[in-house]
């Protein structure tokens, strides 16, 4: 009993975890200006993560290494340099995309500018790194994120046509608008294969001490929660369809996107938006700024773990407070969130192939993985992502230019 | 492998997306003043049915305003012609609508603010033709 409410609390958060700001703003986007259409991205990327998280996971309880670990001990110092410039600059991006969600949220529920909230909202997040453990950041913040079945609710409540949302699944573009099609495809796979993931959640893996026994746990909260986390993603493709598309409202700005729910749940839609924008984006920020801290903690050989005490993890601990200030300095300068999640969704689609082509050797490497190697199945899926990645790479900055 | 060259590329490319982030292209006028116009009033009718705040809907009207009227000046400097004039009108007449709104809104007018709400729901219709017509182009 005790092992099956574990599980089940595994699988909540990481549904309670999955929306942040970049889902929702993307796929808010994307419903508003082209219907069901783009339902399709969210699918590819939901696939995608549901296979990529599994094996960051598969990995750590197996070679009980992290995925930044076996980057620099397999592929060396300078490899691991590249990824980690690529990776840590991108994650700052989507990291003060988060806070600035955050602080955007509270803007609303507030009337004060959202500036003015990205110091105490960086403040809230170091108390919370400084003073919890692992356990309590994952399970705690992504348990309260169950509030973003509002939108499931809200979906189910518009009654959208099964017919057109199938017709939405299938990958299309056009006929008008390719350019700014796929600039949204690019940045819902952006927001759905955000790099960080499957960083935080390898070491998270390590944290928690899995070994080989946790593989099936493994395999049920990476395909049941991320499948359930991916359908919420959808569901805000769908309100927003039959929301916003009708009126010919797009998302400019992320104020546009409160109303949301407001023509199903009233009153309770405003303040639900804000709670769900609020706890997605502040707990997707504590799990970017310790995926970068992990990473450059675990590249640089030093002593690492949040459920360490600061002071037995002292470098880290520093990096992480160091995170927190860029990020909430790029907040505070005024640039515009919602302009920030779309820029850093895009660098993120961008920087794809230097998180993924790693799986494909490391998940073979017998030296790490013993009898638990990639079958054909797991390998194929890696190819094809890969193969995404590259095209997401080199159509991601004229995507920008020509649909952002 | 890194190169020397690789740093400045990298930041090349960040600013470039950075760059096209903050762009805005004078073609989308009419789908953005739409967009504006549809949420002005969208804001006006949930603020009289009590579904959102006040510093929230007197914030978004603002936001509405300012953006309205940057997509005109946009516009009267990027197609000075004939046609582009009455869309300019258009959108003159729609930003003034919403700057009524966004007045009687501050008063806690809820007659002004339904009147107003009106006012920019039927000027943002008419907008919808050049906005149909840029999508289609």
């Amino acid at each position: 009993v005790k092992l099956l409410l574990a599980l089940a609390l595994s699988i909540v958060s990481s549904i309670g975890g999955f929306l942040e700001v970049g889902s929702i703003t993307t796929a808010a986007q994307a419903g508003a200006e082209f219907r069901f259409r783009l339902l399709w991205a969210v699918a590819i990327g939901t696939v995608c993560v549901i296979f990529l998280t599994e094996m960051a996971g598969r990995f750590a309880a197996v070679s009980r290494h992290t995925i930044a670990d076996a980057v620099r001990e397999r592929f060396g110092v300078t490899a691991f340099l590249v990824t980690l410039v690529a990776m840590g600059g991108t994650s700052l991006l989507v990291l003060g995309a988060e806070i600035g969600g955050a602080c955007v949220a509270l803007q609303l529920a507030t009337g004060i500018g959202f500036q003015w909230w990205a110091l105490p909202v960086a403040l809230a997040l170091w108390l919370l790194l400084w003073r919890a453990t692992f356990g309590f950041i994952e399970n705690g913040v992504s348990l309260l994120g169950l509030v973003t079945l509002v939108f499931l609710a809200a979906a189910i409540m518009l009654r959208p046509s099964m017919r057109d949302v199938a017709a939405g699944l299938v990958p299309t573009v056009g006929p008008t608008d390719v350019a700014r099609q796929g600039f949204l495809a690019v940045n819902i796979l952006g927001a759905s294969l955000t790099p960080y993931i499957f960083y935080f959640y390898s070491s998270g893996a390590v944290e928690e001490a899995w070994t080989p026994a946790d593989l099936i746990n493994n395999r049920i909260v990476a395909g049941v929660g991320m499948s359930f986390g991916g359908l919420l993603a959808a569901a805000v493709v769908v309100v927003a369809a039959m929301v916003f598309a009708p009126r010919g409202i797009t998302i400019d700005r992320l104020d546009q996107a409160a109303l949301l729910l407001t023509d199903v749940l009233g009153v309770w839609g405003f303040r639900l938006f804000v709670a769900a924008l609020a706890i997605a984006c502040f707990g997707a920020a504590l799990e970017i700024t310790l995926a970068v801290a992990y990473l450059v903690a675990q590249g640089f050989g030093w002593t690492w773990g949040e459920n360490l005490r600061p002071r037995q993890a002292a470098r880290f601990s520093l990096v992480y407070t160091g995170i927190l200030m860029v990020g909430s300095a790029i907040v505070a300068l005024g640039i515009d969130p919602l302009r920030l999640t779309n820029v850093s969704m895009g660098l993120s689609a961008a920087i794809l192939p230097l998180a993924v082509v790693p799986f494909l050797f490391l998940m073979n490497d017998r030296h790490y993985m013993g009898k638990h190697r990639n079958g054909w199945v797991g390998n194929a899926v890696v190819t094809v992502v890969i193969g995404l990645a590259f095209v997401l790479a080199v159509v991601a900055l004229p995507l920008q230019i020509f649909g952002g | 492998m890194l190169t020397d060259r690789s740093p400045r590329a990298a930041l090349a490319v960040l600013v470039a997306f950075l760059a096209v982030g903050c762009g805005r292209a004078p073609e989308t006028v009419p789908k953005t003043a739409v967009s504006w116009g549809a949420t002005a009033q969208r804001v006006g009718e949930a603020w009289l049915a009590g579904e959102v705040p006040d510093a929230y809907a007197a914030r978004t009207l603002r936001s509405a305003r300012e953006r309205l009227g940057a997509e005109g000046h946009a516009l009267r400097s990027s197609a000075p012609d004939a046609r582009a004039g009455d869309l300019v009108d258009g959108l003159a007449a729609l930003e003034q609508a919403v700057a009524r709104l966004e007045a009687a809104l501050g008063r806690h007018d809820r007659g002004a603010v339904d009147g107003a709400t009106r006012d920019v729901a039927a000027l943002t219709r008419r907008l919808g033709p050049w906005a149909r017509a840029e999508r289609a182009g």
